[in-house]
């Protein structure tokens, strides 16, 4: 597809020679394209048609132009140039180039015009027909009324694109092409059909590279089909291990609040057996020092006193007596705060 | 960071943390007494040679009662804090800050020894009295610094022992609320030194009202008078005694002897003093036998007791207040427990408004360790106001304001501009009204100080800018900068007597480390224009010298600039009454050509025809029936 032609150019086997010396008007309907001397560019002509510039043909215009003498010589060609280019033309103007062709070979006698839509195997018929017309003598073949019948058929959607190829191929048989032969991006069937001049030198390459496309078309296919089946596989896998992940994100949150709050009852804990240490070393030291204190202050001051009274000559007995009871009421003091909490 | 409570006090000394027994239990206090005897750390440093020996070991060595410096041992350090000159112990000089560093480092290595886990002791609230100055408060954080120990906070000691008493309560919260508006005293009398706080609970804050000490009645004084009551008692007995004849080691065992017998007697009506061998004699004046009962304690110490219990009426008095509007009296201080105190204060108090806890010894180092706990911070007790040239004040730094922690500051700056710079100088008085919360018409103020600033002399009135800013940092030091801003002068002072409240709320303010924003000085700015229109006219007590301040927030304050010259420079402004007063004064009479001072002293005859004055002989006479009642006033206002 990416190889789309250029406009096509007009069909150049048909031009008068001195057509070109002077330039004429451009057609402005349907019935002047075709009675033009010179043929306009039918892309350009078909832009104009949609500009409003040409008129609508009317039924009585088609007939006209299909009962013109020079059906095979003049008008097939320039109609099948219009029906290459007919994807610029609006609705109304593609109906009316694909009513004039059907008109045109329903009266040269190829179609029915009030039959049903040809199957495939009637167009391979009326293409035979076209080719190769009845009679003992072989007739030479009539291309532009082919191509006409091919594009009608397309765009009518009687022929599917391979259908309108496969047509082609049985129009312009080919040698088959051995594998290596086969060339990539070739053109799509519609790029073909649509836009190549109906000469066998030119049809028949094209319908190698296009078989050559079929086979990588189809390989591409059963790829994509695979590598569909790949990624739907693969998608299910990500889907698995994302809940996977989600579970585990979760698990990790859920572990990081419990090690939080772990933390925070080991701080505490931490903060308590702290507390508890001071606490009891304070409690250790608080006990010591009180006892030392009372023991080496004033027990040992009282005791002290009391032996030198008792030493003194005369004996001070008063403070002997005095400094005991201190001592004992000291004693009895400090067991009473020993016993307490 | 775990903050302790340090009571570096004038006798004793005591650290406290805040600890929690076992889980569940409320949290209390654990006071970090001596390992040795389990008392409070005496403040006391002796230099045995250069090594210095700090506490029970250094006090043994003292054979003298009182506060300062016994040879190589210095008593209290702390009363020599802010001094310019150095401490003389034994012919070494040594600074204060130095002696004080040796007592901090001694109690912060026994808190260390203790290994209590996560206690680095390295950061305390430190408890100051009342008295201690800015200067002070500076070498002491300077001390500490030596010591590794950084000041979080200064809380006065009576605040502290208040805190203290309260928060060791189960319902303190609730009490707290009770007291609101309500008045507290705490009676601290201790060993050097008897403190007298009243303190109020006001809008959240621990304020205190007024302070009173004597320096005269220590617990020492008592052992004093003891000990020569005991002497005296001795010598009676044995009139040959020869008190020159002391035996070795004999006074400070007569000493530690006497301060036995004070204690013994709080629980025993006699006792009986033996001192072996206090005189080298043979004789039976050898031994020392004396029997004290409380009663005599009680008379040798009455004047001491007395003196110490008049205290209380002298700050009521001065409070202007009753007994009874004391909610209660918390007393602290090894000689609360003395009998005849505590029958002195019960006599006031009565038992129900009398707390005399028994933690007395090491409550102001439990209030310490509380008000680090629960995060406390000290505020601006009253207003820092300053003078305008209306007469009234302006309130610089309000009241309430909480005050700066350890490496903060706070500032506020006002542009100001002076209404008569005809001097050439420009003149701010800085106070605060007499008690907290009275700052209306009339109210009693106390100046902290007055800075004058060189102006621009020619300038018209209003119109030279001049800067004042005031910054107070964390050791409460309030720093007072002025800036003339055409004369260019600079003048700067401190306030070292700044009054300040613990906040018991916990509420907090914005500090700044460095410098405030331009958006914070604005709303300053504004804060103190909303002030200048709230202004209060203000009275000083009698005697006090008194600034006529020239200086307004307004640069459009012409009402205050002085009558005479206004029309020179505002020819359309209306005068104010005092303004056309002014005027009149100095304009000389268009008769006599003399100005109204002269004419209403010696009269004047062409006035006096008009109707307008006196005549010469009428001033005459009236000045002569002046003179007559007044003689002595009258030749001080001749002689002036």
């Amino acid at each position: 597809m990416e190889t789309l032609p250029p406009e096509s150019p007009p069909p150049q086997q048909s031009l008068p020679p001195d057509s070109l010396k002077k330039v004429a008007p451009p057609p402005a309907s349907l019935p002047e394209y075709f009675a033009a001397a010179k043929i306009s560019n039918p892309r350009a002509f078909l832009k104009s048609f949609c500009k409003g510039a040409v008129s609508i043909p009317s039924n009585d215009d088609l007939r006209a132009i299909v009962e013109s003498p020079d059906i095979e010589k003049c008008i097939a060609p320039r109609l099948v140039c219009l029906l290459q280019n007919i994807q610029v033309a609006s609705e109304t103007i593609r109906n009316s180039l694909l009513d004039l062709a059907e008109l045109l070979l329903s009266h040269l006698g190829h179609i029915r015009q009030d039959a049903d839509s040809p199957s495939l195997s009637e167009c391979r018929a009326i293409a035979s027909r076209l080719l190769a017309p009845g009679g003992r003598k072989p007739k030479k073949l009539q291309p532009d009324l082919f191509g006409c019948f091919l594009l009608l058929a397309y765009h009518r959607n009687w022929l599917t694109p391979p259908d309108a190829v496969a047509l082609l191929d049985f129009a312009f048989p080919v040698q088959r092409t051995k594998k290596s032969q086969i060339v990539e991006n070739g053109p799509g069937p519609e790029d073909m059909v649509l836009h190549t001049p109906l000469k066998k030198t030119q049809i028949a390459p094209l319908l190698v590279l296009n078989r050559s496309w079929t086979i990588r078309e189809a390989a591409n296919e059963k790829l994509l089909r695979e590598s569909q089946s790949q990624i739907s596989e693969l998608t299910e896998r990500v889907s698995e291990l994302s809940a996977t992940k989600a579970d585990l994100n979760s698990r990790v949150e859920s572990l990081e609040a419990d090690l939080r709050e772990k933390d925070t009852r080991i701080s505490e804990l931490r903060q308590q057996l702290d507390d508890l240490q001071t606490a009891w070393l304070h409690r250790h030291d608080e006990m010591k020092s009180r006892i030392r204190g009372f023991l080496e202050g004033e027990l040992t001051r009282w005791l002290q006193n009391a032996s030198e009274a008792a030493d003194a000559d005369p004996p001070y007995l008063p403070v002997v007596q005095q400094r005991i009871r201190s001592s004992l009421n000291g004693i009895q003091s400090q067991l009473q705060w020993l016993s307490s909490d | 960071m775990a903050i302790f409570g340090l009571d570096f006090g004038t006798t004793n000394s005591v650290a406290t943390i805040i600890g929690r027994p076992s889980p569940g239990q409320p949290e209390k206090t654990l006071v970090l007494t001596s390992k040795e005897d389990f008392r409070p750390h005496p403040s006391v440093v002796w230099y045995d040679g250069a090594q210095p020996i700090v506490g029970r070991k250094a006090k043994s060595q003292l054979r003298e009662l009182g506060l300062g410096v016994f040879g190589d041992i210095v008593r209290s350090p702390k009363i020599f804090l802010g001094s310019p000159i150095p401490i003389n112990v034994s012919g070494v000089n040594r600074w204060a800050v130095d002696v004080v560093a040796e007592i901090l480092r001694f109690l912060r290595n026994d808190a260390l020894s203790r290994n209590y886990p996560g206690q680095s002791f390295d950061h305390a609230v430190f408890t100051i009295p009342v008295s201690m100055l800015g200067r002070a408060r500076r070498e002491l954080r300077e001390a500490a610094l030596k010591a590794d120990l950084h000041v979080h906070q200064f809380v006065h000691e009576p605040l502290a022992a208040l805190y203290g008493h309260l928060r060791g309560q189960q319902d303190f919260k609730a009490r707290l609320a009770q007291l609101q508006d309500r008045l507290a005293l705490v009676f601290d009398w201790g060993g050097g030194t008897l403190d007298l706080t009243l303190c109020k609970f006001s809008g959240g804050t621990l304020v205190q009202v007024l302070n009173l000490g004597d320096v005269e009645v220590g617990g020492d004084r008592f052992d004093l008078r003891l000990v020569e009551f005991v002497k005296k008692r001795h010598a009676e007995q044995h009139p040959n005694a020869d008190w020159s004849l002391l035996s070795e080691n004999a006074e400070p065992r007569l000493i530690q002897a006497c301060e036995g017998a004070k204690i013994d007697l709080s629980e025993n009506e006699e006792i009986d003093i033996f001192v072996k061998d206090i005189l080298a004699v043979s004789g039976p004046e050898r031994d020392l036998r004396v029997k004290l009962t409380r009663q005599e304690l009680d008379q040798v110490t009455r004047d001491l007791v007395h003196r110490g219990l008049k205290c209380i009426s002298r700050l009521l008095d001065a409070a202007g207040i009753p007994p009874a509007a004391i909610e209660f009296c918390l007393a602290t201080g090894g000689m609360a427990a003395v009998p005849a105190i505590r029958q002195g204060l019960l006599e006031i108090f009565g038992i129900a408004r009398l707390h005399d806890p028994a933690n007395a010894a090491t409550v102001i180092s439990e209030g310490a360790a509380w008000i680090a706990h629960d995060g406390l911070r000290l505020r601006m007790a009253k207003s820092l106001d300053l003078l305008h040239a209306g007469d009234d004040h302006v309130a610089f730094i309000h009241a309430g304001t909480e005050l700066p922690a350890e490496g903060k500051q706070i500032r506020n700056a006002l542009t100001m501009y002076s209404v008569d710079p005809r001097d050439g100088i420009a003149k701010f008085q800085f106070s605060r009204s007499k008690w907290p919360g009275r700052d209306f018409a009339g109210d009693e103020r106390l100046t902290y100080t007055t800075l004058t600033l060189d102006v621009d002399e020619y300038a018209r009135p209003l119109h030279e800018r001049l800067e004042v800013e005031v910054k107070i940092d964390h050791d409460l030091i309030a720093s007072v900068s002025a800036q003339s801003t055409l004369r260019a002068d600079y003048q700067e002072v401190e306030i070292h007597d700044l009054e300040f409240g613990l906040g018991l709320d916990g509420q907090s303010i914005d500090e700044v480390d460095e410098e405030d924003s331009s958006e914070e000085k604005e709303s300053l700015h504004s804060r103190e224009r909303t002030d200048f229109a709230q202004a209060k006219a203000v009275s000083l007590p009698s005697g006090s010298v008194r600034v006529r301040s020239n200086v307004s927030l307004s640069q459009h304050a012409w009402d205050l600039v002085p009558g005479e010259i206004v029309r020179k420079y505002q020819s359309d402004h209306r005068l104010t009454s005092k303004q056309r007063e002014e005027a009149g004064y100095y304009m000389p009479c268009c008769l006599c050509g003399r100005n109204i001072h002269f004419i209403e002293r010696d009269g004047c005859e062409r006035c006096a025809e008009r109707g307008l004055s006196l005549s010469t002989t009428e001033a005459a006479s009236r000045k002569a029936a002046r003179r007559a009642a007044a003689p002595a006033a009258l030749d001080v206002a001749q002689s002036i």
